[in-house]
């Protein structure tokens, strides 16, 4: 390309080089240093006076480093009088903050946008946004192209091709499955390029989202005693047995039962139908989990309930927990408990409805010393493993943990009651307002448990026996992947399940996760987002659709003031 | 905030909403004038002081759209140099939110241009209700208070809908899920989408429905209803799937071109749309159609707004 210079931020180099070898280029020589106290600074190694500046970083799981490495090499850029500077970011980072989510959220989406253009940049490609309309972020020009093409392609030449007699399942065989309300518009669009059918699971979480079930929660705080306040009782609260059974003894379970007396309370208050209606499917739920009886935990101690929630790898239900199945050296105790608690949860992703996705993120931040921690004891349970990756992205740690996983697969379990656990945690520990908002602590914890006993998860559509591609932007923590693909399993007769994703983030122990569940046959992603090599390497379920042509073209005709939308409905090459 | 007092501004697209909102609070509306030049351009004379008070200025984007957005940056602009403290646009329903991404190659991004417009006007805070996308208020540069008609929405099912415990709440479309996940979630009800593949604006061709609806009221829920043409088409698509009546549940009722002709003719027993865009005149040719009053929750937005309060109360519940 004539007068045009491209530079590749750390970030995502292989991508990077593919994208300037599309183009027959070279990436500009760079220098990037860090000041010892961890400044960024950029050496743009050639003149780019009166040049066509285009700039490739992508998201990453040091984001904020490369974001703050993106903008000064622009800002460098301006600064050397480039003629005009394009940002390309495949993966957008901070794009799922793209609203507010209901209460005082912050739009960093937005405020990226803002960073970017105040840097100097004029133009931005970027790749299936999260939200479309963040396009309207900016004041200066967005290309937001699209991986459905190439993923479609390749499905096609994969997954889908039929008529050959090699068992391949054809568009009748393949059914394309949203796993939230919010994703059902991506996968219709995604079925109707392939011409298969489509359906949507829908997880019936509401109660916990519903008005009233606040009020109480802060009313049974005020009656606790203090000392029920501390880590012990929100590890206790965690197993949630006081709300699965009424027979709990130690007294710290006396005040999640306040918290259902003071639900009944509000009944009385709130008698509208509505309230009669959900106190009614409350009690529903509250009664078969009470047919359910004991999970093997019950007997445990508090602490070590804990610790058995947080492990995957749970003892099947025939064989009741022996104490020494649990890694007991490396429980720790109550208050460390509580910070390894929420740690440990952070693996679960929770975004059906896009509204507490990033606390887990956070609280990742928060927890990292405990991780360094578990990294140098070198870890032996699965637990300890997970945790250190969740934080610091050891991926060696994380082999290390597939191994012991892959080890113990012997024990492991119908992954249904894991998932359902985990994900029942998850919601406690989502919550920075856990720490930052104590009234609400305990009836939170009380809350998301009985949330999650009452979660319905229902299809609507049909899968028996079809190749099930559940899709959605992108896939970090995989839980609720997990849980979709177990029902689409084993409740409504799938034969197997592909996930595929535009973005595959895969922090912490996700791709660990995802290695051991048996109901997930193949995760389908695009290479915008960097995953280690150890991670490819180690997974055997992983796929990788190379979207640098698409890349490459889109800089390409932007270079040569050539139209883009080709590429929103066909491939580049 | 304490000393100055609320000044509430309406313009001429619903004045019916700002009399209501008004009343709510206990005030007046302000003396304002619009005229129009004999080249139809807008002017606007505030007819009383505004000077370091508290100014809401209500503009719903309906009828004369363009006109009327006009006429609210006009008033905003009055009233900023007129030294207004704060200037607060209260807009239930979002003129452009519909353009609100690039869809199509080349296409505009109105929204963030209406955006910008309002905030170059001069307003310092922007309340609106059920944004066709919520990353609208991403547009903006000024706090935005999204509302939501929901909570309104179910109060009305509760008490306006016979059986409604053996209802479904459908979705005309895959984008509109959410909503009507959600609204399905809070009164424990079952959930059904109709995927409809269009081929162009305003003209639908094959639906889908995904779910079961036999023997149930079948409930659509969307979030704006312009000709209505995907309503009918819903509603007949539901009824050959047995369901047993079809209501149909929308905040913003645009209701342009033949909606009323198509209401009328379809198999819907009710069209139930919110005030936030006025719909008395189409009501005497459409017995179907019923009313949701959310000036409660307007009003109540601004009294908290005017006051320093938390509005997200008013995201849960409706204001009584």
């Amino acid at each position: 390309m004539r007068n045009a210079k491209l530079f590749a931020g750390t970030s995502h180099l292989t991508l990077a080089e593919r994208v300037a070898a599309h183009l027959g280029a070279e990436l500009a020589p760079l220098s990037l240093r860090r000041y010892t106290n961890r400044e960024t600074t950029a050496d743009l190694g050639c003149s780019v006076r009166e040049k066509d500046v285009y700039i490739l970083q992508s998201g990453s799981m040091t984001t904020n480093d490369h974001l703050m490495e993106a903008l000064i090499m622009v800002s460098a850029a301006r600064l050397a009088s480039a003629r005009k500077i394009t940002v390309v970011m495949p993966y957008f980072p901070y794009s799922k903050q793209s609203k507010k989510k209901k209460r005082r959220g912050a739009i960093s989406g937005k405020l990226v946008a803002s960073m970017l253009t105040v840097a100097g940049a004029d133009h931005v490609i970027t790749m299936d946004l999260h939200a479309s309309q963040m396009a309207g972020f900016f004041t200066i020009p967005v290309d937001n192209l699209l991986s459905e093409p190439t993923i479609a392609r390749w499905l096609a030449d994969n997954v889908l091709r039929s008529g050959d007699g090699s068992g391949t399942p054809g568009a009748e065989g393949v059914v394309v499955v949203a796993k939230n309300a919010g994703g059902a518009k991506r996968v219709t669009a995604l079925a109707d390029r392939l011409g298969t059918s489509f359906a949507l699971i829908h997880t019936d979480n509401a109660p916990s989202t519903r008005p009233f079930s606040r009020t109480p929660s802060t009313v049974a705080l005020h009656t606790l005693p203090p000392t029920l306040r501390g880590p012990g009782m929100f590890a206790d609260a965690v197993s949630g047995i006081p709300i699965a059974s009424p027979r709990a003894q130690s007294p710290l379970c006396e005040p999640p039962s306040r918290g259902s007396q003071t639900d009944m309370d509000l009944q009385t208050i709130v008698d509208t139908p509505a309230a009669r209606a959900s106190a009614h499917g409350r009690a529903r739920a509250k009664s078969k989990s009470d047919r359910k009886g004991k999970t093997p935990a019950d007997a445990l101690p508090p602490a070590q309930r804990a610790a058995f929630y947080m492990s995957p790898v749970m003892p099947a239900e025939e064989h009741p927990p022996e104490p020494e199945a649990l890694d007991i050296d490396n429980v720790p105790t109550p208050p460390a408990a509580a910070a390894e608690i929420s740690e440990m949860l952070n693996r679960s992703d929770d975004d059906d409805d896009d509204d507490d996705i990033d606390d887990s993120r956070l609280m990742e931040m928060v927890n990292t010393p405990v991780n360094e921690k578990a990294v140098n004891g070198a870890p032996t349970s699965y637990a300890a493993a997970a945790a250190a990756s969740t934080a610091t992205h050891n991926s060696g740690a994380l082999v290390r943990a597939i191994a012991s996983i892959q080890e113990q697969r012997a024990l492991a379990v119908p992954v249904s009651r894991r998932s359902t656990f985990t994900s029942g945690m998850q919601r406690i520990t989502s919550g920075t307002h856990l720490q930052s908002d104590p009234p609400l602590q305990p009836p939170v914890a009380v809350t998301s448990w009985r949330k999650k006993r009452n979660a319905r998860i229902t299809l609507i559509g049909d899968v028996r026996g079809k190749l099930v591609l559940l899709l959605d932007d992108m896939i970090d923590h995989p839980s609720s992947f997990l849980t979709a693909a177990e029902h689409l399993m084993v409740h409504c007769g799938a034969r197997a399940v592909y996930i595929v994703a535009s973005h595959g983030l895969f922090s912490g122990s996700s791709m660990g996760e995802i290695e051991i569940c048996p109901y997930v046959h193949r995760v389908i992603v695009t290479n915008s987002f960097p995953i280690p090599d150890e991670l490819t390497s180690a997974s055997s379920k992983l796929v990788q659709i190379d979207i640098s042509p698409v890349l490459a073209e889109a800089i390409r005709r932007n270079h040569n003031g050539e139209s883009i939308s080709y590429l929103f409905d066909r491939n580049p090459y | 905030m304490s000393s100055n007092s609320i000044r509430i501004l309406a313009g001429n697209s619903h004045p019916a909403l700002s009399k209501l909102i008004a009343k709510r609070l206990g005030t007046e509306l302000a003396n304002v004038t619009v005229t129009k030049y004999s080249n139809q351009e807008t002017a606007v004379t505030i007819g009383e002081s505004v000077r370091d008070e508290d100014v809401y200025v209500i503009q719903s984007g309906c009828g004369e759209i363009n006109d009327h957005l006009m006429e609210m940056l006009i008033m905003i602009s009055a009233c900023k140099t007129a030294s207004a403290r704060r200037i607060t646009a209260v807009l239930p329903c979002f003129p452009y939110a519909r353009q609100d991404r690039k869809d199509k190659s080349r296409a505009p991004i109105s929204a963030k241009l209406v955006a910008n417009m309002l905030s170059v006007a001069g307003a310092d805070h922007v309340i609106t209700m059920d944004l066709h996308a919520s990353q609208i208020q991403g547009f903006f540069d000024c706090p935005v208070d999204n509302l939501y008609g929901e909570p309104s929405v179910l109060r009305y099912i509760r008490e306006n809908v016979p059986d409604w415990r053996n209802a479904i709440i459908v979705s005309p479309d895959a984008g509109g899920a959410k909503r009507a996940t959600s609204i399905a979630d809070h009164l424990d009800l079952d959930f059904a989408l109709i995927h409809k593949e269009r081929k162009k604006a305003n003209e639908v061709s094959r639906m889908v429905l995904v779910g079961d609806v036999k023997d149930k009221v079948a409930i659509l829920v969307d979030d704006m209803a312009d000709t209505c043409g995907t309503l009918g088409l819903a509603a007949k698509t539901l009824m050959d799937n047995g369901a047993s009546s079809v209501y149909a549940i929308v905040i913003h009722g645009v209701l342009s071109g033949k909606a009323l002709e198509v209401i009328n003719n379809s198999v819907l027993t009710r069209v139930v749309v919110t005030n936030t865009i006025p719909h008395a005149e189409k009501k005497k040719q459409c017995p179907k159609l019923d009313t949701i009053d959310v000036s409660a929750v307007l009003a109540e937005a601004i009294r908290r707004t005017h006051n320093g309060e938390s509005v997200s109360y008013l995201f849960g519940h409706a204001a009584i």
